[in-house]
């Protein structure tokens, strides 16, 4: 791979164990370094981690960045539907496990990406002045809809995982174009000149670059954005600078 | 992988912007570059326009690149007769090896019983008939896999089997329905595809790139990436697409 020399940051990875899924630590660490990939932002594996058991998901991802400091960063998940509860884990995850940021998954945690439910957890993101994660794409969470929830929560700076995933590219740059807030992470968004064009017109400097593993892989992940054919300096933001800075981690 | 030969069941006429010279030869281009034997040329604008023009044009390009493509019509169900006229002149005289059709551009549900003649016409001149699904209203996999239990000699492509969301949808359907085959394009789960195959073997997977379109380099990197056999993807990129598409091997 020619972006040997490159720092490369993948924002999104799941790890762990569910019914459905398996990808351990150390599978990804293998992955990672074949792939010459610096760090990466992990979070679990969709399952019962974004249900019932997120307390349990929070300290699994705590351990595991423990574990390889210089490689990863953690995402922590709370469920809205625990009200008070998730509001209080999602504080002490990010205060005592230093973990960087929130993902939610609508579909699996079962409501509406603009819905009300989620509001009193909005407020607390803003008050730990973090990023929240969200994959997009299909309904409950297209990137429409994520903008309803972005226009509520402009001081949130909330990350659109996929960029709208396959056929919800058709939405990604009215949804960019409407919220200054809204961040692309690139993987699993089939259509390269879509984004390419939506790149153009609202700039790189809001997208960052993800593998999805262990739906997708750095193989296919780093050819879709040689395929974007950008500068050096646009690779370099898409790459890593963008997600330190939204971060705020200092290099 | 060198030796590999490659059929891509899923293409389209279509120009892109930077496209200087015909269709056929910038398609070539592509092809060659990426080392891809033959590409299914299915309609593009013939999708939501009248498609005689275009079935011209894909004809043509058959022609002049018999080795190259496989050529495709589109019909209009809602065009009823018209259409299926055109599909006789399509399969008849300029002898298209393949119907595609698109059920969320051309508005209609695929178990809505006005397709049901279009069906009867492609398995009278025993064609593979390649539908888009993957998207709400008209493309859910599920819709596709009541047409197939009903027409069982049909030859189903349940194109992107499933698209983003819906691969789960897409292998039950293929294992409901013997004549349902998957095509990968731009299915985006490497371990959807992965799975597809353990459920329903390897026959019956086609590799597909959706190019120009989507990109061709990244469903292709998707497939030789994906952890299976040589055998299985052996299949996969050529032998089940020359099989139903009826290219000597």
């Amino acid at each position: 791979m020619d972006f040997k020399n490159k720092m490369i940051i993948d924002f999104n990875v799941e790890i762990g164990n569910s019914i459905e899924f398996k990808f351990s630590l150390e599978e990804l660490i293998k992955i990672m370094n074949e792939n010459s990939i610096d760090k990466a932002i992990v979070s679990p594996i969709r399952g019962r981690y974004y249900i019932d058991l997120f307390k349990e998901a929070n300290k699994y991802i705590k351990d595991s960045i423990s574990k390889y400091k210089d490689r990863l960063y953690g995402f922590a998940i709370v469920n809205p539907w625990f009200n008070n509860e998730a509001t209080i884990e999602l504080r002490k995850s990010i205060k005592e496990y230093n973990l960087k940021g929130l993902k939610l998954f609508p579909s699996i945690q079962g409501y509406k990406v603009n819905h009300e439910i989620i509001y009193p957890l909005m407020e607390e993101v803003n008050k730990l002045k973090i990023p929240i994660f969200i994959p997009s794409g299909y309904p409950p969470s297209t990137p429409l809809q994520i903008a309803d929830l972005a226009e509520v929560f402009p001081e949130v700076n909330i990350i659109m995982g996929h960029s709208g995933f396959t056929t919800f590219w058709l939405e990604l740059l009215p949804a960019m174009k409407r919220c200054e807030n809204l961040y692309g992470e690139l993987s699993c968004q089939t259509n390269v000149r879509a984004l390419k064009e939506v790149i153009e017109k609202i700039g790189v400097e809001r997208f960052l670059y993800g593998s999805s593993l262990p739906f997708s892989h750095p193989i296919i992940e780093i050819e879709k954005i040689k395929l974007l054919n950008l500068s050096k300096e646009e690779e370099e933001k898409i790459l890593w600078k963008n997600a330190l800075k939204l971060l705020n981690i200092k290099k | 992988m060198d030796d590999m030969r490659i059929i891509d069941s899923h293409g389209h006429y279509m120009a892109l912007p930077y496209f200087k010279k015909s269709i056929e030869e910038e398609l070539i281009a592509i092809m060659d570059k990426v080392k891809i034997d033959m590409l299914a040329l299915m309609p593009y604008e013939g999708l939501y326009k009248d498609p005689k023009e275009e079935h011209d044009k894909i004809y043509n390009a058959y022609k002049k690149f018999p080795n190259r493509f496989i050529p495709f019509a589109t019909a209009n169900p809602y065009n009823g007769i018209e259409a299926l006229n055109e599909l006789e002149r399509a399969f008849g005289i300029m002898k298209l090896k393949g119907l595609k059709l698109h059920p969320i551009v051309q508005s209609f549900s695929p178990c809505n019983p006005i397709v049901y003649p279009f069906i009867e016409k492609a398995i009278e001149y025993d064609v593979p008939i390649l539908f888009h699904t993957g998207d709400p209203v008209y493309g859910m996999p599920f819709q596709l896999c009541e047409l197939a239990r009903e027409y069982k000699e049909a030859t189903i492509i349940m194109g992107h089997m499933g698209l983003g969301e819906y691969w789960y949808d897409a292998i039950r359907s293929a294992e409901k329905a013997d004549n349902i085959y998957l095509d990968t394009t731009g299915c985006r789960y490497k371990i959807a595809i992965e799975k597809a195959i353990k459920k329903i073997g390897a026959n019956r997977i086609l590799y597909g790139s959706d190019m120009p379109f989507l990109s061709v380099e990244l469903e292709l990197k998707k497939v030789l990436s994906l952890n299976i056999s040589k055998r299985e993807l052996e299949l996969i990129l050529y032998e089940n697409a020359a099989k139903i598409f009826k290219i000597k091997i």
